[in-house]
């Protein structure tokens, strides 16, 4: 259907000026986190640009640490839940069994089911057998909001693999083993690589879950120590900016790597882009 | 979909001794994602069940004791409770369908054009994916009265007293919820350009040869074609929207008196700060029941493809 001059007009128009109302807080956040310090109380562009708040902020609080954290526990969760999570999805899409419903509709409800409520009861289990506050036991946590997004994503994947190519590697002779990692693996990597990214990034934004199962300072992840920042640090913006921007980069990096697969991410394949 | 993988046939001399049927076989490599989903949701879950059945408090272990439903009773009868249901309520029933129009908008504005669509599409990723605690330090920022932007433009324009964003009620609530659509409305255009650009023109083409004006065509072409998607995007965006924590902790921490308080969070408090896991575990039941009708909806629209 060819689209009309004005039509067209008004929708890159629309289109345009959304997305500027879109970027413009994070942009905002960029210009003022490269402010010079003594320019911290105007409220306009920066006379120069600078990056003395991100040497301040890390030389006064530490940022550096709780970065670490937390790459070490998205890092850690993502290889467990891409890991148990991928070979459950190949097994839900290539076999039938009795278990298998039940695991469809149990992974549908950990999607949904809001962080306090996993959390609550998950810091006292926790607490009984000493996984409060360590990385082990965020890790685990952080694998329960992870698990179901890459078994949905994989899924996705493996339907999209033909089945012939698994009957022509039984008659060849592989097992239904070797099949997994002979045939199916290097076929399935892109979609690895996927489920990976978006698990990172559900298990680095996570908020709740650090919040309650670790409230030690040493083992503060990078949101939680970010909502502390704004308790302890009031006004100082410019500070704030640079630890957030710190956080963000990764994020945007990650997000635009993923962007063909965000929309079957966000809808669990319910919607593919 | 995968059919059924169906034993293929093998030379002689390939099967062991023992050969697992393939329905074991695939129940097996589910083994490890089953045990940690026993271990970080099925087992926690049936224990906030018990516990929302007891008065347990976590400094005083030894006088737990069963008491059955009155934790329910108690929590349902709270005010503050009801204030955050309230809250919370008005946040999903408010935020929601704001961001479908806009973004619905937005993904016909997007769906007309073709060139740039993908650099525009690429730019509406980015907010969405920011955790939302950044995303709620941003606009703390932007909010602030002395060093925010949007009070600095007001004064700018001969507003003499702006408003106090994230302070006075009831507006704290509704300055939590454009953040919520800030963030969510990259969410609705990305999904329903997805069910937009997968109408096969030949329906449009069709249409508009029977004489079928712009309007009439969204209406009866578009609309319908784009039903299953809106749904999907609507449910799951109101169950998310439901849940809001990260949000109203970080922008208003409740406040101010507790006004822009919601479930997720009076549930926190509840756990955290009066250390009454009885009462909060009741509490996290009754959001998860709530959010159990929607994903049982959910369910029934999937199941059309799985």
């Amino acid at each position: 259907m060819k689209t009309r001059p004005a039509v067209l007009i008004a929708s890159y128009v629309i289109v345009t000026t959304a997305t500027i109302l879109f970027l413009f807080p994070i942009v905002w956040l960029f210009l003022t986190s490269l402010k010079p310090p003594a320019e911290v109380l105007e409220v306009a562009l920066p006379s120069r640009l600078t990056l003395e708040n991100y040497e301040t902020v890390l030389a006064t609080f530490p940022v550096g640490q709780y970065f670490i954290n937390s790459i070490l526990i998205a890092v850690g969760s993502t290889l467990v839940s891409v890991g148990t999570g991928s070979l459950a999805a190949y097994s839900l899409s290539q076999y039938r069994f009795r278990t298998r419903q039940p695991m469809l509709l149990m992974t549908l409800l950990m999607r949904l089911l809001p962080g306090v409520a996993l959390g609550i009861p998950l810091f006292y289990l926790f607490s009984s057998v000493r996984l409060t506050n360590t990385m082990p036991g965020l890790i685990l946590a952080h694998t329960a909001i992870q698990l179901p997004l890459v078994i949905w994503i994989m899924i996705g994947f493996f339907e999209d693999t033909p089945a012939e190519l698994v009957q022509a590697g039984l008659v060849d002779g592989c097992t239904r083993f070797s099949v997994i990692y002979r045939i199916i693996l290097p076929i399935v990597t892109p979609g690895l690589a996927v489920a990976a990214i978006f698990s990172y990034l559900l298990s680095w934004n996570n908020l709740d879950l650090s919040l309650i199962l670790a409230p030690t300072p040493r083992l503060v992840t990078m949101p939680v120590g970010i909502s502390n920042m704004n308790l302890v640090y009031g006004v100082r913006w410019d500070l704030m900016a640079a630890a957030a921007v710190m956080y963000i980069i990764p994020t945007i990096i990650l997000a635009l790597l993923l962007q063909r697969y965000i929309v079957q991410g966000l809808t669990l394949g319910a919607v593919k882009g | 979909m995968v059919p059924h993988a169906s034993p293929a046939p093998r030379p002689a001399g390939e099967y062991s001794r023992f050969h697992l049927p393939d329905s074991w076989f695939g129940f097996l490599l589910t083994l490890p994602a089953l045990a940690i989903m026993l271990v970080v949701f099925v087992f926690p879950l049936l224990f906030s069940a018990f516990t929302s059945l007891h008065r347990f408090e976590i400094a005083r272990p030894d006088r737990t004791r069963f008491i059955g439903l009155e934790n329910y009773v108690e929590i349902v009868q709270d005010s503050a409770f009801q204030r955050a249901l309230t809250n919370t309520l008005v946040y999903v029933f408010v935020a929601v369908p704001i961001e479908f129009v806009i973004g619905l908008l937005l993904a016909l504005a997007l769906a007309n054009i073709v060139q740039g669509r993908g650099l525009f599409r690429t730019l509406l990723v980015i907010p969405q994916m920011l955790a939302p605690a950044v995303t709620a330090l941003l606009w703390k920022f932007m909010y602030n009265d002395e060093l925010g932007l949007i009070n600095h433009l007001l004064r700018e324009l001969g507003v003499n007293r702006p408003p106090l964003w994230l302070t006075e009620t009831p507006l704290a609530l509704f300055s939590i919820i454009l953040v919520e659509i800030w963030a969510t409305v990259p969410v609705f255009v990305l999904l329903l350009l997805a069910g937009l650009l997968s109408i096969p023109q030949e329906y449009y083409e069709a249409a508009a040869i029977d004489g079928g004006s712009p309007l009439a065509i969204f209406r009866h072409v578009t609309l319908p074609l784009l039903q299953p998607v809106i749904l999907v995007a609507l449910l799951i965006r109101g169950m998310d929207a439901f849940r809001v924590f990260d949000l109203v902790y970080v922008l208003t921490g409740g406040g101010p008196a507790l006004r822009t308080d919601v479930l997720s969070f009076f549930v926190f408090r509840t756990a955290f700060t009066d250390r009454d896991f009885g009462l909060a575990s009741a509490g996290a039941w009754i959001i998860s029941l709530i959010l159990l009708i929607g994903g049982l909806t959910l369910i029934r629209l999937l199941r059309r493809r799985y």
